[in-house]
């Protein structure tokens, strides 16, 4: 699936400072490739996770569109825009998000089982790959945040999305787990899907096909 | 799995959830002890009234004629009777459970031995009546003017041998006439004179404080009128007056449709219960005592207003409660709620679980809160009316329904606010 966005934008508002709002994404041109990992660089704050919110139809940009397959995602129903990013987008969120009452293995499992599938096999293989696997039938709570990262990421592609939108997924792991994750991205892309990495690692331009540069809601090529 | 969520969010969130639960309970207490005390304060209040005497008014049709035609006191036509024999009819009528006590009156004006005219009415003080229904009561005066202070000596015990020739004096008389128990009064009329023993005097606060109270029997014998009376008085526990009710007593239950009128007839209206006396006691004109109906009618009204306002403003404040403490549940689970979003559920999805859980621990709050009801209605019931309050069946799916819908409206702004949780907001920690 080929997910691109035009001249999108998304300003907030702030009361101090002039104007009265800034950009966080100034108007922005953006393709995002199919079997190709892309990732994006920049400071915090440039404005490179409010580009991934609004490419995975989590946040509506104030102007632009943003198409999959040539499809506004903006203009679908709540009903088929939440279908699509049960089906289509893996969202890997910053920092840990659980369900803290469900499993780790439950909590891999609900995106499948949301879209009316119970892919069992699956997410014990993701869990193997991501090197948690012993800990299946753990609770949350007894997971350390490499442990949680790595567990989101096997939420994010248990339904085998084409598009997979990752907020850097390698913030709080050491060195063997951050190569692990990027790995598994990298293998990702390879596989078909489009893979988005927002991140301020820079070993992560050693996996990407393409490494664009975000500053100050301005997207470049350039690093 | 959704299950699992419910019940770990229940168990997360456990002193919020008590505290829901806690409010809940309250609210529904509140609600279940006001409803049950609303619907069985009508004979609470009715039964405490009977304190202040009669309610209905029976006398010959004649007499109520007459009385309209010159507005004359009532019973003042002395030629117009009722019959004695024709009492026991009154506890036979439709709603005669509800007739709770009654006594002939008959009064005639005698000399006393030193000359003065004093008025003798006879009364029944506790006639002991066996009907024909096999019922056994014991009627009369000794309840129907229970604010008598009976200030030496006793109430005459009609039940009792050798009380037919006693006599009640009325505070004033007695006073004047230096009377004190125990001393005889020899009263005569043209048809003959009785000596009369004194048991008890009494202070009634009004005119019968100049008078005399015997047997019926005495007066009849003293008025020539055998087996004759002048008037009944009837305490009655009657449902308060509504239009239909209004409606048959100003227009007649002949204006009523055939529908209406049985309605108005199988209700214990003051008016229906007048009407069926009159339909068992033959040219007698039944009326009620004004002052008494409507002020039961009144006190009814106010007190069920007071109980429905207290149920009102205790359920708001349970919405109130229930409204603060969900919207912080769903804050503090903003981030899971933004990633299910995230992850494709659907806002209908979510709010089905949040209001799933609100709505078991609305279950567990309401149960306590129907037995917490149950506690106050009884301490409500002893405290004020001095007996316990009959828990009506029909509360329950009413306290169940104000619950649902307090819940409900507790949960809108915790729903709207979860309707406009953007999830790259909280994911993105905003």
């Amino acid at each position: 699936m080929k997910l691109t966005a035009e001249k999108v934008s998304k300003k907030y508002n702030r009361k101090t400072g002039g104007a009265g709002y800034f950009y966080a994404v100034g108007e922005t041109d953006f393709a995002l490739e199919e079997n190709a990992l892309t990732a994006v660089f920049g400071r915090s704050g440039s404005g490179k996770t409010t580009l991934l919110h609004m490419l995975g139809g989590l946040l509506a940009p104030d102007s632009g569109r943003v198409l999959a397959d040539g499809r506004d995602i903006y203009a679908l129903s709540d009903k088929a825009l939440s279908a699509f990013r049960n089906r289509h987008i893996g969202v890997i969120p910053q920092g840990s998000t659980p369900i803290a009452s469900l499993t780790v293995l439950e909590n891999v499992l609900l995106p499948s089982l949301m879209a009316g599938e119970r892919a069992e096999a699956y997410a014990l293989e993701l869990l193997e790959t991501v090197g948690i696997a012993a800990l299946r039938d753990a609770m949350p709570g007894e997971l350390s945040g490499g442990e949680l990262r790595r567990m989101a990421i096997a939420r994010a592609l248990i339904n085998k999305p084409s598009i997979v939108l990752a907020d850097e997924p390698t913030g709080d792991l050491d060195d063997e787990n951050t190569a692990k994750v990027l790995s598994l991205l990298r293998d990702t892309a390879a596989g078909g899907a489009a893979v988005l990495l927002v991140t301020h690692e820079s070993e992560a331009a050693n996996y990407a096909d393409i490494v664009l540069k975000m500053d100050g809601g301005k997207l470049t090529n350039t690093l | 799995m959704f299950f699992r969520m419910i019940k770990g969010a229940l168990f997360r969130q456990k002193s919020k959830m008590i505290m829901i639960a806690v409010t809940i309970a309250l609210g529904a207490s509140l609600a279940t002890a006001m409803l049950n005390i609303m619907l069985d304060v009508g004979d609470k209040v009715n039964q405490e009234l009977k304190a202040y005497g009669a309610n209905i008014t029976v006398v010959p049709k004649e007499s109520s004629v007459l009385n309209d035609l010159y507005a004359l006191d009532e019973g003042e036509d002395a030629s117009a009777h009722l019959k004695e024999e024709d009492l026991g009819k009154i506890k036979t009528i439709f709603w005669g459970f509800n007739i709770i006590d009654f006594s002939p009156f008959i009064s005639t004006t005698v000399t006393a031995a030193d000359g003065e005219a004093v008025k003798l009415n006879g009364a029944w003080f506790n006639h002991h009546l066996s009907l024909n229904t096999g019922e056994e009561l014991d009627a009369g005066i000794h309840s129907l003017r229970s604010w008598w202070d009976v200030r030496s000596g006793q109430w005459i015990d009609e039940q009792k041998d050798g009380n037919e020739n006693a006599v009640m004096v009325g505070a004033v008389y007695a006073e004047r006439h230096r009377l004190a128990t125990g001393d005889t009064i020899t009263v005569s009329t043209a048809n003959g004179s009785k000596a009369l023993t004194v048991t008890g005097i009494f202070d009634a606060g009004g005119d019968e404080d100049e008078q005399l109270f015997t047997t019926v029997g005495n007066v009849q014998a003293l008025s020539n009128n055998a087996g004759l009376i002048d008037s009944i008085e009837v305490s009655a526990i009657t449902t308060p007056d509504n239009e239909l009710a209004r409606k048959a007593a100003t227009k007649g239950p002949a204006s009523l449709s055939p529908a209406d009128y049985e309605t108005w007839y199988c209700t214990a209206y003051v008016s229906s219960i007048c009407y069926q006396i009159q339909e068992a006691i033959p040219d007698s004109v039944a009326s009620p005592v004004r002052q008494v109906a409507e002020s039961e009618g009144n006190i009814l009204d106010k007190t069920q207003l007071l109980m429905v306002l207290i149920t009102i403003l205790s359920l708001f404040g349970s919405a109130l409660g229930i409204s603060n403490l969900v919207t912080a549940s769903v804050m503090e689970r903003s981030n899971e709620i933004g990633l299910l979003k995230a992850i494709g559920a659907r806002d209908y999805s979510i709010s089905g679980i949040v209001l799933t859980e609100i709505i078991i621990t609305a279950i567990v709050g309401g149960v306590a809160g129907y037995f917490m009801g149950y506690g106050f209605a009884q301490i409500i019931g002893q405290t004020v009316f001095n007996a316990s309050i009959e828990m009506k069946p029909m509360v329950i799916p009413l306290v169940a329904v104000l619950i649902v819908i307090v819940t409900l409206a507790g949960s809108i702004p915790a729903i709207r606010m979860l309707l406009r949780l953007r999830p790259a907001e909280v994911l993105h920690g905003r």
